[in-house]
């Protein structure tokens, strides 16, 4: 689809010699299969099949929930190396991660205050991490640092979140909440949110759970979780 | 893989060809592009990783929405483009350059034949250094990834008469800046 008014490209024209060279240089430069391969460990299942099929008891759930549970769940792992900037406790990270859950007492409160309000007056574009949590370890720690720190970051929670919608989808709600205190900016805001929404309509709480799909529905307009979020109407 | 969240249909062809991209296709296809492209716009080597990643996330979640209007590859340059530029913003906030090392005069870089990739690419760099970003973009895309004028207009969203002027002055600006370094060498 080449306009034929286009002019000639630095890199095939005689306009300036250095600069005819720089920029054949320049499309030369791509990245080395090092380096997409670094990129592909950190977006993980994102790029391919799931990483192990679930037990029969999850996979029902699973279908229950929404495919976009599912989706959460890739996504969730797909960045799982990638954001360990907040200062959290450390967790072994070759065990699962562990979320200590308040009693669902003392937690109702908290789950509703931050995430209803909070989390989907966050706007779409400020989904990245906060830059003073991105940034300084990108610059400065080594790839393969980053990967084995901690693991209680916010891809963690949301995965212990979604593993626990189907048997108590209470605690699933305190891990959105304890997710929108610690991560207000996370870049997977929009799968928190469709666990909190599922998780609410586990509940029986569905005014609480068509206001927030309505919520999010207003932050997120173009999101792929949508049809997730508007699927499975309140009961 | 949720089939909702990782396919989409391609371009100009109908539904019921049931010929669908995947996450997976379109990192294994354009990966190595986007990096590059990313590298061109400014982003720090260091941070390329981060900002990739957060590219492909993108195109994770929105992969199901794309409907076609334009190509795969326009779309996924748009979104290269825009995150690229969010980077820039939260860079410039926090009062930091966008690129992980200092970029000399573009005499310095220029001023004898590179020998190297990596000289090449530094002194890639320090020309594009000289340009804002709107002008960044149009000879990114241009220039290096190949887009034709009328594709770069509608991925950096400007009208292509804009695309145009702010290719000729980008390259006005290359060309005096290697010219006043061929003189005062």
């Amino acid at each position: 689809m080449t306009d034929f008014k286009d002019p000639p490209r630095l890199a095939d024209s005689a306009t300036d010699a250095r600069l005819g060279a720089l920029f054949r240089s320049a499309r030369e430069d791509v990245a080395t299969d090092q380096e997409l391969a670094q990129v592909a460990a950190r977006l993980g299942p994102v790029l391919g099949p799931a990483p192990a099929a679930p037990a029969a008891g999850k996979l029902a759930l699973l279908a229950k929930v929404g495919s976009g549970v599912l989706l959460v769940g890739l996504g969730v792992w797909g960045v799982s190396h990638q954001r360990a900037h907040e200062p959290l406790p450390a967790v072994s990270a070759a065990k699962p991660p562990v979320i200590a859950v308040p009693p669902p007492v003392a937690t109702e409160p908290e789950v509703r205050a931050p995430s209803v309000e909070a989390a989907p007056a966050l706007p779409a574009e400020e989904l990245s991490p906060a830059p003073s949590s991105r940034t300084a370890p990108s610059a400065h720690t080594p790839t393969s640092a980053r990967a084995a720190s901690p693991v209680r970051d916010e891809a963690a929670i949301l995965e212990s979140a979604r593993a626990q919608l189907a048997s108590n989808p209470a605690q699933a709600l305190a891990l959105t909440a304890e997710h929108v205190k610690l991560f207000p900016r996370g870049v997977l805001s929009q799968e928190r949110e469709v666990i909190a929404i599922a998780a609410l309509r586990r509940l029986g709480r569905s005014v609480e759970a068509e206001r927030r799909a309505e919520a999010f529905d207003r932050s997120y307009p173009h999101s792929a979780h949508q049809r997730t979020v508007d699927a499975e109407p309140a009961k | 893989m949720n089939d909702q969240s990782t396919r989409c249909f391609t371009a100009g062809n109908t539904v019921s060809e049931k010929e669908a991209y995947t996450v997976r296709g379109v990192f294994d296809e354009h990966g190595r592009y986007v990096w590059r492209t990313l590298r061109h716009l400014g982003v720090a080597e260091a941070e390329i990783p981060d900002v990739c990643q957060e590219v492909f996330l993108t195109v994770h979640r929105k992969l199901s929405g794309f409907e076609g209007r334009s190509s795969l590859r326009t779309w996924l340059y748009g979104i290269c483009i825009r995150v690229a530029a969010d980077h820039r913003r939260r860079a410039y906030v926090r009062h930091e350059r966008a690129t992980a090392e200092p970029v000399a005069d573009v005499g310095e870089r220029t001023g004898h034949e590179p020998d190297s990739q990596v000289e090449q690419r530094h002194a890639v760099q320090a020309l594009l250094e000289l340009l804002d970003p709107e002008k960044r973009e149009v000879v990114v895309l241009y220039e290096v990834e190949g887009f034709s004028m009328k594709e770069v207009a509608e991925i950096v969203g400007c009208p292509l008469q804009t695309a145009y002027s702010r290719l000729h002055a980008a390259r006005e600006l290359m060309l005096a800046a290697l010219k006043r370094e061929s003189e005062e060498s």
